[in-house]
């Protein structure tokens, strides 16, 4: 299949004076990944991990410190006056003018990048009002204003960043159904995030980033096998540590009256030696995005 | 690009009203004070000429060469010596600190990015939306005087307010160039403002200093004031080459050196 966007080795150091030194950052530190066409890509880090960086050179906001980004076969750099009437970038702290309003903002990118056809669509389908100004808009508003901009020209594809942020649930699942119908159409998405549940639910493959270096790149269902899952046990007798200590316990915690165990993958064995006891409570919830992290980054 | 334009002229029009109607209606005032000053001419005259000669200094006039025998004279020392000079510094140096630095502080800078249009067109949509305020600034606050002469009966010349609005648009022109020139290495509009603002004030102050200390009388050259000479434009109708291209040449090479800045510099809001 088609590579949309290769990157490779990607570099980007931030210093005072613009010149790499020892005490230059290192936002993104060497990455390289690829995206196939008509994929979902996740980018999923913590915050301060190199997503929002790594977006930006693909948009060519800022220019890497070494390395190189092809989206479509050009280059990201040379060539991002043309790639950008093919993308759909939304940021992801939507920021536009005050004074305009919803119908402003969407006349003048008609006016760079030619008529929309969905322009209205969209407006219809978030129930948007285009007649406010951009500061009497409500937070989840002016993200449908940034998704509007974003998908209104049909781009090939789109690019963003933390795209349901602020949104209510409702929202949520109407981005994820327009993510669904744009891939139907074999659209390329990228997207970046550090909520896992929403990563798994939109995303084919996800690149997992740490400190600027790519320690991850798997698909979601080998994401899934690596879940982790936190178990409080509390019982109404005694109880042996030792009975689990098995594969796949991770860590085992001890509370006054019970554990707390941390559990990567399967939990039937778990549930079975449960079995055996006289339980006072129970307690299963799913790990945090950290634990997840942890679980790659133990070993980089 | 002519979106472009278009939106940033309309982003900025109240500031734009605000200061061209602020001049006209100074430029009102000194109209409507002329007939009297002028009906008491000789005694002013007299009170002008005692005065200490460092008080025209001070102002960049000579004295010699004023008289209220001359509308284009009382309006040269009253308004065009200080007041319009500072209008034009803040309209351009504000209009251009918000062009980019401006937009990279609100965080707007990337929605123009992620357009199809290149960072050298916005640029000079930036530019040239700068230009055409100057130009309605110059012409609202200089031309207002054909109608308003005609109200008090005023006598002018209007080739000598022609020649002083060319002045005021070459000094407006090289402010606002390098006002383009800090909007584009800074990311911080304040930080644009304050290094231009700065830098004309030390200019304004080297020129008052070169004109009261004669070992330091070369210094006049470094600075903008003493290039903007209203009495020549206004009571001479001239203006001296070397100050049209020195305006010209600031303003080529801050523009210059703006646009490459923008073009190769890391954009994160």
């Amino acid at each position: 299949m088609t590579n949309i966007i290769e990157v490779t080795d990607l570099k980007k150091y931030f210093s005072s004076l613009g010149v790499r030194n020892r005490e230059s950052i290192k936002a993104v530190d060497g990455i390289s990944f690829e995206v196939k066409k008509g994929e979902v890509f996740g980018f999923l880090g913590p915050n301060g991990a190199g997503k929002t960086t790594t977006i930006r050179c693909m948009m060519d906001f800022i220019r890497p410190s070494a390395g190189g980004i092809k989206i479509f076969g050009e280059d990201a750099y040379h060539d991002s006056v043309s790639l950008k009437q093919r993308i759909g970038y939304l940021p992801g702290n939507v920021q536009l003018y005050d004074k305009w309003t919803g119908q402003e903002h969407i006349n003048f990118v008609e006016s760079l990048m030619g008529k929309s056809k969905y322009a209205k669509d969209m407006i219809k389908r978030f129930s948007f009002d285009p007649r406010k100004k951009f500061k009497q808009y409500s937070s989840g508003n002016k993200q449908k204003l940034g998704l509007i901009l974003a998908l209104m020209n049909d781009p090939e594809l789109i690019v963003m960043d933390e795209p349901t942020i602020g949104l209510d649930p409702l929202l949520q699942n109407e981005i994820y159904e327009i993510f669904d119908e744009l891939q139907n159409k074999g659209h390329t998405i990228f997207v970046s995030s550090h909520n896992l549940p929403e990563v798994e639910r939109i995303c084919d493959r996800v690149g997992i980033i740490r400190e600027g270096k790519l320690v991850a790149i798997e698909s979601v269902g080998k994401l899934g096998e690596k879940r982790l899952r936190r178990i409080v046990v509390r019982f109404e007798d005694r109880y042996e540590k030792d009975d689990f200590k098995f594969d796949g316990v991770e860590r085992i915690e001890e509370l006054s009256d019970g554990l707390i165990l941390t559990v990567r993958g399967d939990i039937n064995p778990i549930v079975n030696k449960l079995a055996g006891y006289k339980l006072h409570d129970l307690e299963v919830s799913h790990a945090t995005l950290e634990d997840v992290f942890l679980e790659f980054y133990k070993g980089q | 690009m002519l979106s472009l334009i278009w939106r940033t002229i309309k982003d900025r029009k109240i500031s734009l009203i605000a200061y061209s109607l602020g001049s006209a209606v100074f430029l009102w005032m000194y109209v409507a004070m002329f007939p009297m000053f002028a009906e008491k001419q000789a005694e002013f005259d007299k009170l002008f000429k005692a005065y200490p000669k460092e008080v025209f200094q001070a102002i960049g006039m000579d004295p010699a060469q004023f008289t209220l025998s001359r509308f284009e004279s009382f309006v040269a020392v009253e308004h065009f010596s200080l007041v319009w000079p500072i209008l034009v510094i803040i309209l351009v140096i504000a209009f251009g600190g918000a062009m980019i630095a401006g937009e990279i502080e609100k965080g707007t800078i990337e929605t123009i990015l992620a357009q199809p249009i290149s960072r050298l067109k916005i640029y000079f949509s930036k530019y040239m939306a700068g230009i055409i305020n100057i130009v309605v600034f110059i012409i609202v606050s200089v031309f207002t005087v054909v109608p308003l002469a005609a109200l008090h009966d005023v006598k002018y010349d209007l080739k000598n307010f022609a020649v002083m609005a060319v002045l005021g648009f070459l000094f407006a022109l090289a402010i606002f160039s390098l006002s383009m020139l800090a909007t584009s290495i800074f990311s911080e509009k304040g930080k644009a403002n304050f290094s231009v603002g700065g830098l004309i004030l030390l200019m304004y102050v080297i020129n008052v200093i070169s004109d009261f200390k004669e070992s330091l009388k070369d210094i006049r050259y470094a600075s903008f004031f003493h290039y903007y000479d209203f009495t020549k434009a206004m009571l001479d109708a001239k203006i001296d080459n070397l100050s049209i291209w020195v305006f010209l040449g600031v303003s080529v090479v801050a523009t210059v050196l703006g646009a490459i800045w923008f073009m190769r510099r890391d954009i994160a809001v």
